[in-house]
């Protein structure tokens, strides 16, 4: 059955767009402009969902985006609404939270067994015994749940971003539109969004009929659309406020994180349902989705309707239907005095049935519960009850709640402001607003349009004023006259078990009726207990009737009752959006792409990339590594340290600084000379090692850990502060490539290239000289960390490929290789010389860790130094130590971290350890207990497998310990 | 042992994303020693500045001073030296110097200019309260109608109000930079400096959201038609 309409005035879809989509593996056809839902209706297709708990049938409820119980996934996409997605040329779309597809869902089932779950049933059922739980629990995470995340989906990179405005208008209704306008004709910034995809609010689908809104309604759009200072966003939600007017807004393809200087909150009203029996079923919607479904989409909502009625909009709306061809069997006003105005004379003029002080006690469904077929109307009561004794059954297809109105002003919560009850509206309205936020239209308590728009343009120009762009006088705000907009209780009991208040989570009036029994008598704790408000919706179309029954409960006003605490998102917002572009800086040393280019593994080493190791074809990884070490040992070797962190420092207390900032001496280093320096924090423990360069008497260059080196530079700064000396500091490490020549060929290679005197007298170990190396100012220190002669070379960073190529040429003739990050770790393993976060931890401190001999004598004062004063004169924990592994032998190895065992305790962990050596068999670095750390002493290491492997406690240096081939 | 040697020619520079421009058939040109991707290969025809253009200038010459006299030195050097912090003033041949810190000043020479190269050679490794600053800064030049797009997808400033000839030193994409915002071509644009190790980091993000924009990478003949031969 094709229930779409001719074209009307003013819809949203375009006729000349077919889209063909299918849902539920059906093939469906409908317009672009469509969304989901409306496509369906226009198909007769009512059964578009089903319930979270209960699984019953559920169909088009607000067409506003609230609809919780149609919810699709596309097997890449998922828990996206009915009413909120546009269908597209291909959409193939599954319902979810069914088994077995929507129309045959085997838990369906689960309305038979509602009597065993009330609220809460979870809490009380499953806790014991407490050995069944995960059982229980694997059970309802299979059961509960609605779509399914798809882990292996490829990431989806949204384009987030930021913007900035004077004013911010949240809603393109009336009172938006006037607000906007009134604040850009003083000179104000405006960004105008709404949700919608087209600006207009309730002018597109309430007042559609009328000629003189329609009239007002394109002259403002002209204004905005025209208007330099307005930006106008359909499609975006502004989906949470923080602090300062840090406003979250969210649009198809991205998050857009705002600055405001003051928002204008214009977002009208949800309309709200009415509880009574079977209120769920589809074919019973809110006045506004019927018009919705007839203005914006020219779908025929019903053939025959009945309209309940507690204000004058629902006389609207069944104007509105009955202009389309709906039959209208009757109007049931909840009001005794039925409708104040002249509508209630159109509706009698147009032959509809007025019902006054009559409700609707039940829809009564079709077989299966797909359709309703009639409805079933009662008087009410003076207090408010059904006269059960009068029911009358009338036929109908269709149910139509225009009962009252809950402000959508979730933002005006999180941005500060405060609500109070105000019985002329009987809804909520702004009590206090912080600076610069503003409310108007619907949201303010007005409903009249002339009214909105009154408060729209007062509210924007109290925001002009506020931002110092208007001094004239502001005009009052609007006050409403009429009748209440909405019922005071429009909540039905007819003892029947399926009057639902939360569609959501399928919660009816029984529900909080136990809850409260159960003395849940706290709007928070209700909340929390029942789950109201809690599932996708949040409640917007339940916490006002929620918080209506609490208070009646509790024999309490609204006030009284007080609300639950809104907080963002407004609506749920996929994870993508939240994520945007997944900024992960990362530093490459200038010889990256060379690297890369010969065979390098690259390893991420903090924010670096650096080459573990150069592949050749044919070996393994630790073959590779190990014939560069042997290389460097026998020939000559090339890395890249450009990693190390390189700061100068500079000034007439440069050297006292440094006497502060390390445990060893400087004050008296020689020009041209390098010392190793260890930094320890206030407590004592090693935070940082490097070489200490004395360039000029008032100039050192220091070394620092890679990963550690913007740390430690901030603490020199810090320091410098807090010292109040004569220094500068330059953190020059990104600018400087630097390379390490290692090995007994390095002084040939580098003669070649360098103006510097390499002769071992002219330029001794720990010697540091300012020379050019292949053109390129440099920087140049004997070093020995791997432990043969070698040099490490700092250039400009512009220079290093230059510089690094030169020497690979120049070394050719020497059988150079480079050599990477791992190869480095084994020969300085060999060479007896830790890593400062490698080696040592959060706690190691220089006795520990066998450098003491780095603490100068007699020094009055360096960062940690009392501290060490004090572990001096205790006795130590640990050492770290030498381990040697025999060259034939069976069983795993240790790995880094794997524990000591003597006797049954812990006695240690491996820090380091070298599969393969130089030396030809493993070598480890460790901390072990010092009664157990005698050179020759054997130690038991657990392996990851559970095994043991011994070794025996080695002399460090391994290798060279005399330190000859170095020098 | 004849362990020394003659300096070899001067070394030549590369920028940090050099890798990066040559996988776009990049056309390099040596001015004023110094090499720039002059026009890459997908580059669209024409002279127009497309609806972003991002180019490379990590080629400029770059001089950074700081210590107790910097301010001095640079005035008695014949520099304009920016009275306030973060303020620019031109050098005399072109380029600028910005003023980073009380005691601290960036030179960058312009396409033409020379003066930060000079006063490079000039400083050496330091003078009497004067440090050298090593800059070997990527510098970036993002142009265009839809740079302010590019902008506030990496960046939390609002660049609308930004005052041209000021630097601000913020995040872009997460990579700490100092940027100067000014006009090319009677277009918006930005100078963006940053350490050049974060530089093939930073490009390859730059590049993605300035093509998602319709922009494109440009070589700096297309920003800069006079470029010396």
């Amino acid at each position: 059955m094709d229930r779409r309409l001719p074209p009307r005035e003013g819809e949203w879809i375009d006729r000349s767009q077919p889209v063909e989509f299918r849902f539920e593996g059906q093939s469906l056809a409908g317009f672009a402009g469509d969304v989901l839902s409306s496509a369906l209706w226009a198909h007769d297709v009512r059964l578009q969902g089903r319930s979270f708990k209960y699984h019953r049938p559920r169909g088009l409820y607000s067409l506003a985006g609230h609809d919780a119980n149609v919810i699709v996934e596309d097997g890449r996409r998922t828990n996206m609404r009915g009413d909120l997605l546009p269908i597209t040329d291909g959409l193939d779309v599954y319902s979810v939270n069914t088994s077995g597809g929507l129309q045959r869902d085997r838990w369906r089932i689960m309305e038979r067994f509602d009597r065993f779950l009330p609220v809460g049933f979870y809490y009380k059922a499953f806790h014991t015994p407490r050995w069944l739980f995960p059982h229980y629990e694997n059970q309802m995470r299979q059961v509960a749940g609605l779509g399914r995340v798809h882990p292996g989906n490829a990431a989806v990179e949204t384009p987030k971003d930021y913007a900035f405005c004077d004013l911010l208008v949240v809603g393109a209704g009336p009172a938006g539109l006037a607000g906007a306008i009134a604040a850009a004709e003083q000179g104000l910034k405006v960004l105008l969004v709404d949700e919608q995809p087209h600006p207009g609010g309730s002018l597109n689908w309430q007042w559609s009929g009328n000629p003189a809104a329609q009239e007002q309604f394109g002259g403002m759009l002209e204004q905005v659309h025209s208007h330099d200072n307005i930006e106008l966003r359909c499609g975006t939600q502004a989906a949470g406020a923080y602090n300062d007017y840090w406003i979250a807004l969210v649009d198809d393809r991205r998050l857009t994180k705002l600055r405001a200087k003051a928002m204008l909150v214009a977002t009208g009203c949800f309309e709200q349902p009415a509880v009574f029996q079977n209120n769920d079923l589809p074919g019973v919607m809110l006045a506004s989705a019927a018009q919705r479904l007839l203005q914006l989409y020219a779908v025929k909502p019903f053939d025959r309707a009945v309209v309940v009625a507690a204000n004058s909009d629902g006389y609207r709306a069944a104007l509105d239907l009955h202009g389309a061809g709906v039959e209208i069997a009757a109007i049931a006003d909840l009001r005794h005095d039925g409708e104040p105005t002249g509508l209630a004379q159109n509706a009698a003029d147009a032959g509809i049935e007025i019902l006054a002080g009559c409700a609707i006690a039940e829809a009564v469904p079709s077989g299966g519960k797909a359709r309703i077929q009639a409805a079933a109307v009662c008087p009410l009561e003076k207090d408010g009850s059904l006269r059960t004794g009068s029911l009358r059954r009338i036929e109908c297809d269709g149910i139509a709640m225009s009962v009252g109105w809950s402000p959508n002003v979730g933002l005006v919560y999180q941005a500060g402001g405060r609500f109070r009850y105000a019985e002329h509206v009987e809804q909520l309205v702004p009590s206090t607003l912080p600076d610069g936020l503003f409310v108007a239209g619907r949201a303010n308590g007005l409903f009249e349009l002339h009214d909105q728009i009154a408060d729209g343009r007062r509210a924007g120009l109290s925001a002009a004023a506020h931002l110092g762009r208007f001094d004239g006088n502001l005009p009052d705000s609007p006050q409403h006259q009429a009748s209440p907009p909405s019922h005071p209780y429009p909540i039905f009991s007819n003892n029947g078990k399926k009057n639902f208040v939360d569609l959501d989570e399928d919660l009816h009036l029984a529900d909080f009726k136990n809850a409260h029994q159960e003395g849940y008598d706290n709007i928070e704790l209700v909340k929390r207990f029942t789950t109201v408000g809690m599932g996708p919706s949040q409640g917007k179309l339940s916490n006002a009737n929620a918080i209506r029954i609490l208070a009646r409960l509790n024999g309490a006003s609204i006030n009284e009752t007080g609300t639950t605490t809104s907080r963002p998102f407004y609506q749920p917002v996929r994870i993508s959006h939240l994520a945007g572009r997944r900024f992960h800086p990362q530093r490459r040393t200038p010889l990256d792409g060379w690297h890369r280019q010969h065979g390098a593994e690259m390893m991420h080493a903090g924010a670096w990339m650096r080459p573990e190791f150069y592949s050749t074809s044919g070996s393994t990884r630790d073959a590779c590594i190990l014939a560069e070490a042997k290389n460097v040992r026998e020939h000559v070797g090339l890395i890249d340290v450009g990693t190390l962190g390189k700061i100068l420092v500079c000034g007439p207390d440069a050297a006292r600084f440094l006497e502060h900032i390390y445990t060893g001496r400087f004050e008296k280093q020689k020009v041209g000379r390098l010392r190793y320096g260890v930094a320890c924090d206030e407590t004592g423990v090693i935070i940082e090692d490097g070489v200490i360069a004395r360039l000029a008497e008032d100039r050192f260059y220091v070394s620092a850990t890679s990963s550690g080196a913007a740390v430690f530079y901030r603490e020199m700064q810090r320091w410098a502060l807090i010292f109040g000396m004569k220094v500068t500091l330059i953190n020059a490490t990104g600018h400087l490539a630097a390379m390490n020549l290692a090995g007994p060929k390095s002084r040939e290679v580098l003669a070649g290239l360098t103006d510097a005197d390499l002769s071992p007298d002219a330029f001794p170990y720990v010697g540091v000289k300012e020379a050019t190396v292949a053109g390129a100012r440099a920087i140049v220190m004997r070093v020995g960390f791997v432990g043969e002669l070698g040099y490490e070379i700092h250039v400009p960073a512009s220079q290093g490929w230059h510089v690094w190529t030169s020497l690979m040429e120049a070394g050719r003739p020497h059988n150079i290789r480079p050599f990477g990050v791992e190869a480095q770790r084994l020969l300085r393993l060999e060479k007896g010389h830790l890593i400062v976060g490698q080696d040592t931890d959060a706690l190691t401190h220089p006795f520990e860790a066998d450098v003491a001999w780095a603490i100068g004598k007699d020094k009055p004062f360096f960062i940690g130094s009392r501290s060490l004063d004090i572990v001096k004169q205790q006795s130590l924990d640990r050492k770290l130590v030498g381990l040697s592994f025999p060259a034939h032998r069976s069983g795993p190895l240790p790995q880094e971290c794997c524990l000591i065992i003597h006797e049954g305790e812990i006695v240690g962990r491996i820090t380091s350890i070298a599969p393969a050596s130089t030396l030809g068999h493993p070598i480890a670095m460790a901390f072990l207990r010092p009664d157990l750390a005698n050179v020759g002493a054997k130690v038991t290491i657990r392996t990851t497998d559970g095994r043991t492997a011994d070794a025996e406690v080695a002399a460090m240096p391994f290798y060279d310990p005399d330190g000859a081939r170095q020098k | 042992m004849n362990v020394a040697m003659n300096p070899a020619p001067a070394a030549a520079r590369r920028s940090p994303i050099h890798d990066a421009l040559e996988a776009r058939g990049a056309e390099w040109r040596d001015v004023n020693g110094t090499t720039f991707a002059v026009r890459l290969r997908d580059e669209p025809a024409g002279d127009d500045i497309p609806a972003a253009a991002l180019c490379d200038l990590s080629g400029l010459n770059q001089l950074g001073v700081k210590g107790p006299d910097a301010a001095n030195w640079l005035s008695t050097a014949g520099v304009d030296v920016p009275a306030d912090l973060y303020e620019s003033r031109p050098l005399p041949s072109g380029g600028r110097v910005v003023r980073f810190g009380a005691h601290e000043f960036f030179l960058e020479d312009g396409i033409a200019g020379s003066k930060a190269s000079e006063l490079s050679e000039q400083l050496g490794f330091g003078a009497e309260q004067v440090y050298r600053v090593e800059h070997q800064d990527a510098t970036f030049l993002l142009t265009g109608p839809r740079s302010l797009d590019v902008m506030a997808q990496t960046c939390g400033i609002d660049f609308r109000e930004a005052n041209g000839g000021r630097a601000i030193f913020t995040r872009v994409a997460g990579v700490s930079c100092a940027l100067l915002p000014e006009t090319i071509a009677d277009q918006q644009a930005f100078r963006l400096w940053l350490d050049p190790s974060y530089a093939p980091y930073l490009w390859e993000e730059l590049v993605v959201i300035v093509e998602s924009l319709g922009g494109h990478v440009v070589g700096a003949g297309r920003l800069f038609p006079d470029l010396p031969a």
